[in-house]
């Protein structure tokens, strides 16, 4: 008996086997294409609406030029015919949510992670789970990492993939270089130009206390430093794995392994942070209109009389942020080195997934994995057409075609970062980056601790309401207290208010159902480790933090 | 006889009149100079109404971008103008039946518009119909139909015009020449309609103007349809969400956007035809509106 069923299920194993040789070989060689929904070849391709927000103005022709040039590509290679719709930064998940419901032709979206929920309540998403064992989905399983592929997941759906990126979040200071060399900071703190590699020296926040109080003292008609009210700080001050939407976190700085989901706002470590920003307030370290001020970073250090911003810091910060601030900077890493760290939010930002208006969900996913695995699109779609609108320079990096620059390109997407794996694309070199940039980049997120829930993204289908009143909550008051504004006076009471209005708007249930469904995946999945190689990277670096 | 100027009546009225003025008028001329302020005072002082330098720069940044910016502007006028026109030539031809009395179901068919006024299909479905049926997506027609080719209210004010400022008894006078309806619509409702037609089709011209919705919603591939209020839409918006985002790819992308200094000017430029055409039309408003539906 039981040898009958060995053989039975050898003789299953080796037709599958079969099976599946066979239809790669076919793939491979056959001039035609067949899904469930249909057939296509190279006359007659799949039309697939790929749409992407585009950050920097583009001319038409040349984008017109680019997606005939990517289609030559894709139509006998995948028989796909690519659209390009390029939406506007600032609106794209309003123009796509209308777009869904409307009906229109879309195929490949973008998907940013608070977003997802509501796609797929509206059933505007197609789950890729069903796709991932053809090869197109292996194949993407290697390029990101079996964690990562699915780290895009809600309620069993699989919404989309990551952008291939640094997910880790280490910042600290952005600082005008001549004011640096000027007070000396520049030789006690051993400051370097486009140093912005992490090497384990990180500081405390009281030793930018000393730098602040000394620019102060130097020149009083500078602001030490600039914040936003729009733009929450609080990142770079204390770290927590905020669980998709901050309302019920762990409280990483506390305890690292911690696994019960607290309110963020009651912490320690909240309250710490914004104290402190409320002392540098009342000392006048802090821009006095940070908590309604929209002008932004790059507009302030333009004109010069701001010393310093908050910001996240990757290796090849600093070649941006002078392009953008149009001075000289420097980046110093300030706060724990613990903080940073792996977690499902940071990894799963920006997404790429299907639409369900797509006619075909098996080519869009070809599509997707596409970006995610054949440098060949990835390259046309963000840098145009080799020897028109990019060289690749003898170093093996890609830049605009002489003549061009970044003030006059016809096409430059810039958003790998964003959608698709950047990773298998040139690297852009804009003065600091080499061939070796995007192991760089991957070699920052080996500095990260993984959270314990990494891996966990909570189904907040049945909570927008909740989620809603809580965040209308948090952004009252949150751009006084995160700038500073309210004042040491001021804090206690703000934070009571705060709080007394998130529970109001239904925080306590938010915090119930997470901790229930993180102890549903705990159960299942047990907490997420470090990996050792991390920890050993970090462990023969690490110096403790800096007190001056 | 005329009052004295400096009767306690009028120091007071002008008084008030002048600072009610100035309050209006004081945003455009801070608008206007913070558009020719050197973008890094603005900066580092804020408005002001007497810049400490001054610079043309973002004005020649407007032209230089040119085609854009030029194209959007004349976007802006044809669909002003054509939705103007088209706006008041269907009000004035549904208004007028309405005014007639021994129209047959007229109460029915007011309260299909009146209906109008209060309830309406909703952002989605709208879409829906306007772009799966209709398929106006991505061409002119978006920025001319949805929402503003006609106007329940205007529809209203201009029927209450005819049917009151106009007498009766030249109606009756007509209809016993031997005029038709149409004869009458077009010899004799029209010009004595000018006043209202005039203010309505001012209310029209101006919602045109200002609108940015219809691009918003309707054009998303062929942004050669932009109008400017679509274009500087978009570019405040950028600026908002990109530096409100802690994503350092992102801030590197805010810079790449038009500064304050060139969202003044193109607000500057954008209202600008309004403000000189304003005037030729304020003695019909006056007329319209007071003669017309307040009364009525």
């Amino acid at each position: 008996m039981k040898k009958r069923a060995l053989a039975l299920m050898m003789t299953l194993a080796m037709t599958s086997a079969m099976a599946a040789g066979s239809a790669i070989s076919v793939a491979a060689d056959s001039d035609t294409t067949v899904t469930e929904n249909g057939e296509y070849s190279a006359d007659s391709p799949y039309h697939l609406v790929f749409a992407y927000p585009e950050f920097y103005p583009q001319t038409d022709d040349a984008r017109a030029t680019v997606q005939d040039a990517l289609n030559e590509y894709m139509v006998p290679t995948y028989h796909i015919e690519v659209e390009f719709l390029p939406l506007s930064a600032a609106s794209y998940q309003q123009d796509l949510q209308l777009m869904i419901s409307g009906g229109d032709a879309l195929d490949v979206i973008p998907v940013y992670y608070t977003q997802a929920a509501s796609l797929i309540g509206m059933n505007g998403i197609v789950d890729m789970n069903p796709y991932m064992e053809t090869p197109e989905g292996q194949a993407i399983i290697e390029q990101l990492g079996e964690a990562n592929a699915y780290v895009g997941q809600m309620g069993g759906v699989l919404f989309g993939f990551p952008a291939a990126k640094e997910s880790v979040e280490l910042g600290g200071l952005c600082m005008r270089a001549d004011i640096c060399d000027e007070l000396g900071f520049t030789e006690k703190y051993g400051l370097e130009k486009n140093g912005d590699e992490y090497t384990g020296k990180v500081y405390d926040w009281s030793v930018a206390t000393e730098m602040f109080a000394a620019v102060k003292e130097a020149h009083p008609e500078m602001t030490p430093l600039y914040l936003q009210g729009s733009a929450s700080p609080a990142r770079r001050f204390c770290f927590f794995d905020e669980l998709a939407d901050q309302f019920g976190v762990l409280d990483w700085e506390a305890d690292h392994d911690s696994l019960t989901v607290v309110n963020e706002f009651e912490t320690d470590t909240y309250k710490e942070f914004v104290t402190r920003l409320a002392e540098w307030y009342d000392a006048g370290y802090i821009y006095k209109d940070a908590a309604t001020d929209t002008q932004g970073t790059a507009a302030m250090m333009k004109a010069g009389n701001t010393f310093s911003y908050t910001s996240a810091i990757k290796p090849g910060f600093l070649v941006e942020a002078q392009a953008s601030n149009g001075c000289e900077c420097y980046a110093m890493y300030f706060g724990k080195d613990i903080e940073g760290g792996y977690s499902t939010t940071n990894v799963s930002f920006f997404d790429t997934g299907i639409a369900t208006n797509t006619l075909d969900p098996e080519m869009s996913f070809k599509f997707i994995s596409a970006l995610y695995t054949d440098p060949a699109v990835m390259n046309l779609w963000q840098n145009g057409i080799e020897g028109v609108h990019y060289q690749v320079l003898d170093d093996g990096t890609a830049y605009f075609v002489d003549g061009e620059d970044a003030s006059n390109f016809t096409y430059h997407q810039n958003t790998g970062w964003m959608m698709g794996n950047q990773f298998i694309s040139y690297v852009w070199n804009d003065g600091s980056k080499d061939a070796d940039y995007w192991n760089l980049l991957q070699t920052h997120n080996t500095w990260a601790q993984y959270s314990p829930a990494y891996g966990f993204m909570w189904d907040s289908r049945n909570f927008t309401t909740q989620l809603a009143a809580c965040n209308s909550a948090l952004s009252q008051f949150r751009p006084a207290l995160e700038t500073g504004s309210v004042g040491v006076a001021g804090v206690e009471s703000t934070l009571q208010s705060l709080n007394d209005a998130l529970y109001a708007g239904g925080l306590q249930d938010i915090m119930t159902e997470k901790q229930a469904q993180l102890d549903a995946w705990i159960a299942e999945n047990g907490a997420t480790e470090t990996p050792a190689e991390n920890l050993e990277k970090i462990a023969s670096v690490t110096t403790g933090v800096l007190t001056e | 006889m005329k009052e004295k100027w400096n009767s306690p009546y009028q120091l007071l009225s002008n008084g008030i009149m002048i600072i009610w003025t100035i309050l209006i008028v004081l945003p455009f001329v801070l608008l206007f100079m913070s558009s020719i302020t050197q973008e890094q005072v603005l900066v580092a002082n804020g408005y002001s109404f007497w810049p400490k330098e001054f610079s043309l720069g973002s004005y020649a940044y407007i032209l230089q971008s040119g085609k854009t910016i030029v194209r959007a502007y004349g976007v802006s006028i044809l669909v002003t103008v054509m939705g103007t026109l088209i706006h008041i030539f269907l009000a004035a031809l549904m208004a007028y039946p309405l005014a007639t009395r021994h129209l047959p179901g007229r109460n029915i068919m007011m309260f299909f518009v009146f209906f109008t006024m209060l309830f309406n299909g909703g952002i989605v479905p709208s879409y829906i119909m306007w772009s799966n049926t209709l398929h106006i997506k991505d061409t002119l027609w978006a920025q001319l139909c949805p929402n503003l080719m006609l106007s329940a209210w205007n529809v209203m004010m201009i029927r209450t015009y005819f049917q009151n400022s106009i007498p009766e008894a030249l109606y009756e006078a007509a209809e016993i020449d031997g005029a038709s309806q149409f004869r009458i619509f077009k010899d004799m409702v029209i010009p004595l309609g000018k006043p209202i037609l005039v203010t309505m089709g001012t209310f029209a011209g101006l919602s045109y103007w200002n609108d940015w919705t219809n691009g918003l919603y309707f054009i998303t591939r062929a942004k050669e349809w932009y109008n400017v209020q679509n274009l500087l839409n978009e570019m405040v918006q950028n600026i908002q969400y990109l530096s409100q985002s802690s994503d350092a790819n992102m801030a590197a992308a805010a810079a790449a956007i038009p500064t304050t200094g060139v969202q003044m000017a193109i607000a500057f430029v954008a209202i600008l035809p309004i403000m000189l055409i304003f005037p030729y039309f304020q003695k019909y408003y006056t007329k319209g509106i007071a003669l017309g539906g307040v009364k009525g």
